[in-house]
């Protein structure tokens, strides 16, 4: 009886010391993958830096590194190719069209494809609506679409290193229009591996009582980038430990100033 | 008289001497077991604790890396400061360039923290990021 009951205890405290081992380890390495998550943004960032000044042939390449055996950042989500340049944005004169806004795919080989965007404006101004979507003189989405609602597009593709832009890439809103003032657009896109920017712009322009031209946001270059870190767990375990960080950057890297302006953080354990 | 004897019997009590000896043999090798375990498993504990406060301060260790200036992180090896809570423990930064590129330099920062005195050749906690120069983390970050 003693033996027996000795043997139950041996047995369950072993077990609760392995599990309390096995848990403290997780934690470990969940840390280690959040930090190659980092190294991941750091890495596309470098490549945004060190590739051609110009807005047009900015890019940064997919990346899969291993750091060391067992410790690996991988970034390519199609959303990370999909580069924004606002610079030569601005509205219509006298009408409600934003046009000239461009979104670039700054992959060296691959397309990416966007099947969805999500646009919101603020200030709210009643009755008006967005009524049209165009990318490169396609039209993708008719509305009316109501103020933050998620748009499904035609899909539409983007090869390596082509973009969207000129007059005939635009947004246009219908109502009757009244209000004045500045004016704030966040456009989030969603492409079809289901990867989705972070991206807004602020436009300084009198807008709906008739709006000015040539006053985009001047100077403005965003990306995001998700990467992932992941550390295999020793042992011959199949099991990973993922950390993916989804970045936003904006700056102009010719300009020799970068920043992180959003951050966000998810952990993931696979067996 | 075969009556008395069978009475006798049936009324002993207690163990006999081999009887005694087994239980003491047993309960010597039980307790033995039990005492080693017990200690195996205080230092499994004491290790676990340590691998926590390493992994936390690993973390603190790097968070600071992530707010110093990228011109304050040289390449290099260096022993950071040692918390003044945690005396057991030590810290080393190893800083090592990445990839450089006109005004753009990339560099891995590795953080290792071991007990104190110890050489950082197996280290309790490693972490292992990289730094962009001329980046900076705003807001959320």
């Amino acid at each position: 009886m003693l033996i027996a009951v000795s043997a139950i205890l041996i047995a369950s405290t072993t077990l609760m010391m392995k599990n309390a081992v096995a848990q403290i380890q997780l934690q470990i390495d969940q840390t280690k993958a959040y930090y190659l998550a980092q190294s991941g943004v750091m890495r596309a960032i470098h490549n945004w830096f060190i590739s051609s000044a110009t807005d047009t042939s900015r890019r940064y390449a997919e990346l899969n590194t291993t750091i060391t055996g067992n410790q690996i950042f991988k970034t390519g989500s199609q959303a990370n190719f999909a580069y924004f340049s606002f610079n030569s944005a601005d509205w219509q004169t006298s009408n409600t069209i934003l046009r000239a806004w461009n979104i670039r795919n700054i992959h060296s080989t691959n397309s990416i494809t966007v099947k969805s965007v999500k646009i919101s404006w603020s200030p709210a101004a009643p009755g008006v609506n967005l009524n049209r979507i165009r990318l490169a003189n396609t039209t993708v989405a008719s509305g009316p679409f109501l103020n933050g609602a998620t748009i499904p597009l035609t899909l539409s593709t983007l090869t390596s290193g082509s973009a969207w832009g000129g007059n005939n890439t635009n947004l246009r809103w219908t109502g009757n229009p009244t209000a004045t003032g500045n004016i704030t657009i966040n456009a989030q896109w969603t492409f079809n591996d289901d990867s989705a920017t972070k991206d807004s712009v602020t436009h300084n322009v009198l807008f709906w009582n008739g709006a000015q031209a040539g006053a985009g946001l001047p100077g403005q270059h965003t990306f995001s980038v998700t990467s992932t870190g992941q550390v295999n767990q020793s042992g011959g375990q199949a099991f990973k430990v993922l950390s993916t960080v989804k970045a936003t950057v904006s700056g102009d890297p010719s300009s020799g100033n970068v920043e992180v302006i959003d951050w966000e953080k998810v952990d993931k354990n696979i067996p | 008289m075969s009556f008395v004897r069978v009475k006798m019997i049936k009324t002993q009590k207690g163990f006999t001497l081999i009887e005694f000896v087994m239980m003491i043999a047993i309960s010597s090798f039980l307790v033995a077991g039990i005492v080693l375990f017990t200690r195996q498993q205080m230092v499994n504990g004491l290790q676990m604790r340590d691998f926590l406060v390493a992994s936390n301060l690993a973390r603190l260790k790097m968070a600071q890396m992530n707010n110093t200036a990228y011109s304050s992180l040289p390449v290099g090896t260096t022993t950071l400061p040692v918390e003044p809570s945690f005396p057991g423990f030590a810290a080393q930064r190893v800083i090592s360039a990445v990839a450089t590129s006109g005004p753009s330099s990339l560099r891995q920062i590795k953080i290792l923290l071991d007990y104190n005195g110890g050489a950082f050749s197996s280290p309790l906690v490693q972490l292992i990021t990289y730094r962009q120069s001329n980046t900076t983390f705003g807001d959320g970050a």
